[in-house]
């Protein structure tokens, strides 16, 4: 009797360890859905940061945030709080003029910075791909610290307009987080999302919203 | 014996009832006569005074006044009859409002549009009361837009003195316009705000900006049919912000980082709701606003959510909640939530899903009475504008057909509802009233006309 009681309780105690060492559910939906997976196991040249004051720097306080300790608990490494730069070009003390300096890249710089795509009513880079386009972005701009760069968020023209900015801006910051994620300082990459007001592709069929879906880049040397 | 037998037909009562709905095809309808909120009314057409000309002038300005009460929400005007505009012609008002004859006609009352030289005469028959009056005068001015005001006014005045309703004929309607740009140099397109009247004409350009502007939100206006000063967003600095319009001049609004987008202001003018991008997400933030509509304080992050976008915030009419667009769980949906008090500003407020029916629920409307609130939804295809009740808690569907529709706005009757389609390239205004749910096109010209909204 003591035996079988005895092996009851050390496999109970095998379970007990196995289960623990396991990722819950949640924990791979939510690296599924923010490509966490790709950033914490998938590249050698990728700097990771897991506490956001190592890269977000001193926070100007021009906004009363929300309690930060609420938001840990629910927010995924690559879906962090990081804050825009403080100032917009043009604004005073800005380092940049205005925005309107920065240009399209092009040569090989238009081959880099691409367009990068996304699903239908998604704000998440699916594709590997695309993943390690952006990771070579991150290796131009370590090596270029004079360029900054707009993270344009567009969407195609099913959902409303209204949605659409506000999914634009979604996008876009995803974009920009990957790369602050990847070493860039956040003060030289800026949002803007357009939502379907500015659609690549004029017709109205799966390829031209697929095209659609997508983050522009502009580039601006300083 | 008898207490089972009893059993027995309770059980098989039961049985028959679960069958019978079981195999039900249909909701079982009950219908109800309910009397139509629309009162019957006759508008003559122009009857002029003899060899008194301008004639197609007052046929326009007689077109004004149909489109008001016929839109109103109170009123459905009768087809033109021979027998009545006979009856009418005659200058004896006596005869003209024969209390036998009007009668028999079952109206609510008669109105009389008569035109003499530069001046026009509205005569109003109460068929209830028995009583006739000249009820308004006015010298007109040849300038359309002007007089046409002046209808617009005698609309409202009729509906209140006749039927104790607030008319909004006299209200504006500020949209944007999109166009492409005639400058191949510049941007692809353009978006301007413009304003028209109720019925859509005297469609006038507000900004001059020469870029992107979109989702204007109006402030109160200095005196009722005039152009308020407003709110919008605007591209002209590259990163979309929110600009206040005042004297054709757009002044940035609020000082924060990042994209600005989506304005909302409370009915009291107190607070701005609206989306940035200032913490690195598409959060909802608030700006408190002080007696003279000046940001006062810093903007309020109020609510985030992992993974999620967040959008187009309504405030409730007391502005106590707020009303907005969130994926956190799917598809877009309209979530509610208490706006904070001062002190409570950064704890994450919990907020309620109130939209379940549909799916991609999106730009809500809080109605000024605070009973409804107005979205549009996708609805087996097309966005369609559908209503909440919140006395009843229902949803229902209130626009059909193949067009999407969004962006829908009510009036300050809570009756009214303007809106915009959006088909491929074209987007029109449209208005509707819950007593007369059919759409009424009421934009016209070149461009996309969109994000409708009432002035105020």
């Amino acid at each position: 009797m003591k035996k079988v009681l005895s092996l009851i309780v050390v496999f109970l105690f095998a379970c007990l360890i196995t289960a623990s060492c396991q990722r819950t559910s949640s924990q791979t939906w939510e690296n599924m859905k923010t490509a966490d997976s790709f950033f914490n196991h998938g590249y050698d040249d990728s700097r990771l940061i897991n506490d956001s004051r190592a890269f977000i720097g001193p926070e100007d306080a021009d906004f009363i945030a929300l309690n930060e300790k609420e938001l840990k608990t629910q927010f995924a490494i690559s879906d962090k709080a990081i804050p825009q730069p403080r100032y917009s070009p043009g604004d005073k003390g800005s380092p940049i003029g205005s925005l309107g300096d920065f240009k399209k890249p092009e040569g090989k710089l238009a081959d880099l910075f691409k367009n990068l795509h996304f699903d239908t009513d998604d704000h998440v880079l699916r594709s590997k791909e695309d993943l390690a386009t952006l990771h070579q972005m991150a290796d131009y701009l370590k090596r270029n610290p004079r360029v900054y760069l707009t993270v344009e968020g567009h969407c195609d023209e099913r959902a409303s307009a209204a949605y659409n900015m506000a999914l634009g801006a979604r996008r876009a910051n995803h974009v920009r987080v990957l790369l602050i994620k990847n070493g860039i300082d956040f003060n030289r990459i800026y949002t803007i999302s357009h939502g379907k007001e500015k659609p690549l592709a004029l017709g109205h069929g799966s390829d031209d919203w697929s095209a659609n879906r997508r983050v522009e880049f502009r580039l601006y040397a300083k | 014996m008898t207490y089972k037998m009893d059993r027995v037909m309770r059980k098989f009562i039961s049985f028959v009832f679960f069958l019978s709905f079981l195999f039900a095809e249909d909701e079982i309808q009950v219908a109800l006569t309910t009397a139509s909120p629309l009162s019957p009314v006759y508008l003559s057409t122009v009857i002029m005074e003899k060899d008194g000309d301008g004639e197609s002038y007052f046929n326009r300005l007689r077109q004004v006044l149909a489109f008001d009460l016929d839109n109103s929400g109170y009123i459905v005007l009768l087809e033109k009859e021979k027998s009545k505009e006979t009856i009418l012609s005659n200058n004896d008002l006596k005869v003209a409002f024969d209390p036998l004859f009007w009668k028999e006609q079952k109206t609510r009352f008669v109105i009389k549009f008569f035109g003499e030289n530069k001046q026009l005469n509205v005569f109003i028959y109460d068929t209830l009361k028995n009583q006739s009056k000249l009820f308004a005068t006015i010298n007109l001015s040849a300038d359309i837009d002007k007089d046409r005001k002046k209808i617009h006014k005698i609309s409202d005045d009729i509906l209140l003195e006749y039927l104790g309703k607030k008319g909004i004929a006299q209200y504006v309607i500020l949209y944007t316009v999109r166009r492409d740009n005639p400058d191949r140099k510049g941007m692809k397109w353009l978006s301007e705000v413009f304003a028209c009247d109720f019925d859509g004409e005297n469609s006038r350009q507000l900004t001059f900006e020469n870029n992107y502007c979109v989702t204007p939100v109006p402030l109160p206006s200095a005196y009722k049919g005039s152009i308020p000063g407003f709110l919008y967003v605007s591209y002209k600095k590259g990163i979309p912000k929110i600009y206040m319009n005042l004297e054709n001049e757009g002044r940035a609004f609020v000082q924060l980082r990042g994209n600005q987008l989506l304005p909302s202001i409370s009915l009291n003018f107190d607070q701005l709701a609206f989306i940035s991008d200032a913490a690195g997400r598409p959060d909802l933030f608030l700006q408190r606003l002080d007696r003279r509509r000046i940001p006062l304080g810093k903007p309020i992050q109020l609510f985030s959510a992992p993974r999620a976008t967040q959008a187009s915030p309504a405030f409730s009419p007391d502005g106590k909640k707020l009303a907005f667009v969130s994926d956190k769980d799917g598809t877009p949906r309209i979530y509610i939530m208490k706006v904070p008090e001062i002190g409570e500003d950064n704890v994450l407020p919990s907020a309620h899903l109130l939209t379940k029916k549909n799916k991609n629920n999106v730009t809500p409307a809080w109605s000024n009475d605070g009973t409804k609130l107005v979205y549009s939804a996708n609805t087996s295809g097309p966005r369609e504008i559908w209503i909440y009740d919140f006395n009843t808690d229902e949803e229902r569907q209130l626009t059909f057909g193949k067009e999407n529709k969004e962006n829908p706005c009510w009036a300050d009757d809570n009756l009214h509802i303007v809106y915009n389609t959006e088909d491929k390239d074209i987007s029109e205004l449209y208005i509707i009233n819950l007593n007369n749910p059919k759409p009424v096109k009421i934009s016209t010209g070149l461009g996309q006309k969109r994000f409708p909204v009432w002035g105020r």
